[in-house]
């Protein structure tokens, strides 16, 4: 006997994305999923973010790592903010993305009806967070010149899928020989409207259009 | 390596099936299709099928894994292509183009033998 059974492998998954979406919809909260390779500067750009932000609107960031909570102190530091932690090796196998079980189990921990903004950082990889919706509000990759201009090409799932890229580190992209052009043109052949933000979140160069973007996603 | 996770979806989704038709199993076959357009290497997700799959009425079936190739339709002049690059551009007219199979991840049926059924 056949059984005739199609369904989508990610339908679980997206079913509790699609709850997820509506609690914060419910809230009021807009949700960034901040996805990058490991290094690109989510977690820096997301220190300057907090700074620069906490004293108008109020924060919450869900910190996704394999282990430890190096990142999440970093935040500590610079922002009196609520950030709840997700370890992947504790409860979920060690997994090399965040999916959308994880962050219904983190919102529990979030005072949702008191947050405008919910920053989840993902874990740091260009292949398996693109993957997975997890209910956010926009999906906002990382990608720094040390990676070099090729990266839209050889992960273009990842930059297919967000709707922003933050260009990080353009404070050494001379020093780095980044070939600003042709990565430019590989973005767009890849994803044609993707909004590209150029910063350093080192210096604070460019930091005020990313603040401007994600302050007009709040008020809409 | 988030093959684990979609695995362990792969086999949820194929025992609800298989429950729902009153299948006491064993199966003998899955039929999935997967996407070149997505993050999943088909080897990976047999391995974790292997080792998953132990114990449930699926263990010792077969994975047959269609691959589907990336096919995109231009938006401006409905050009359909197969790119083999991931390049996103209408080769024809140089417009946005949208994915219409390519992303696919899903099981298509199950082959549970009539003695078994």
């Amino acid at each position: 006997m056949i059984i005739e059974d199609v369904r989508n492998l990610l339908s679980a998954n997206d079913r509790i994305a699609s709850e997820n979406r509506k609690r914060f919809a419910r809230w009021g909260a807009y949700v960034v999923n901040l996805m990058s390779a490991p290094g690109a500067g989510k977690t820096t750009i997301l220190e300057q973010t907090l700074f620069h932000l906490h004293d108008r609107y109020r924060l919450a960031v869900i910190e996704g790592d394999v282990r430890g909570s190096y990142d999440r102190d970093r935040l500590n530091a610079v922002a009196d903010v609520p950030i709840v932690q997700i370890n992947t090796e504790v409860a979920y196998g060690g997994e090399c993305h965040l999916d959308a079980l994880m962050i219904a189990n983190a919102i529990g921990d979030v005072d949702l009806p008191g947050t405008d903004l919910v920053f989840i950082e993902n874990v740091g990889n260009l292949v398996c967070p693109a993957e997975f919706d997890v209910g956010e509000g926009c999906k906002v990759m990382v990608a720094s010149v040390t990676e070099g201009e090729d990266k839209p090409l050889k992960y273009p799932l990842m930059y297919s899928v967000c709707e922003v890229l933050l260009l990080n580190k353009i404070d050494i992209a001379a020093a780095v020989g980044f070939d600003r052009a042709q990565f430019l043109h590989n973005c767009h052949s890849v994803n044609p409207g993707l909004t590209i933000i150029e910063l350093s979140a080192r210096t604070g160069d460019g930091v005020p259009a990313w603040l401007e973007w994600l302050e007009s996603k709040i008020r809409s | 390596m988030h093959e684990l996770g979609i695995c362990r979806s792969l086999i949820d989704v194929a025992l609800a099936a298989m429950a729902e038709r009153g299948t006491s199993g064993p199966a003998k076959s899955l039929q999935v299709e997967i996407g070149r357009f997505t993050a999943v290497v088909p080897d990976s997700l047999r391995f974790y099928f292997d080792v998953l799959s132990r114990g449930t009425l699926l263990e010792g079936a077969e994975l047959e894994i269609e691959s589907i190739p990336l096919r995109t339709r231009c938006r401006s002049c409905a050009q359909e292509a197969e790119p083999e690059l991931p390049s996103l551009l209408c080769l024809t007219c140089d417009g946005v183009v949208e994915v219409v199979a390519g992303r696919e991840l899903r099981l298509v049926s199950i082959d549970v033998p009539e003695e078994a059924a």
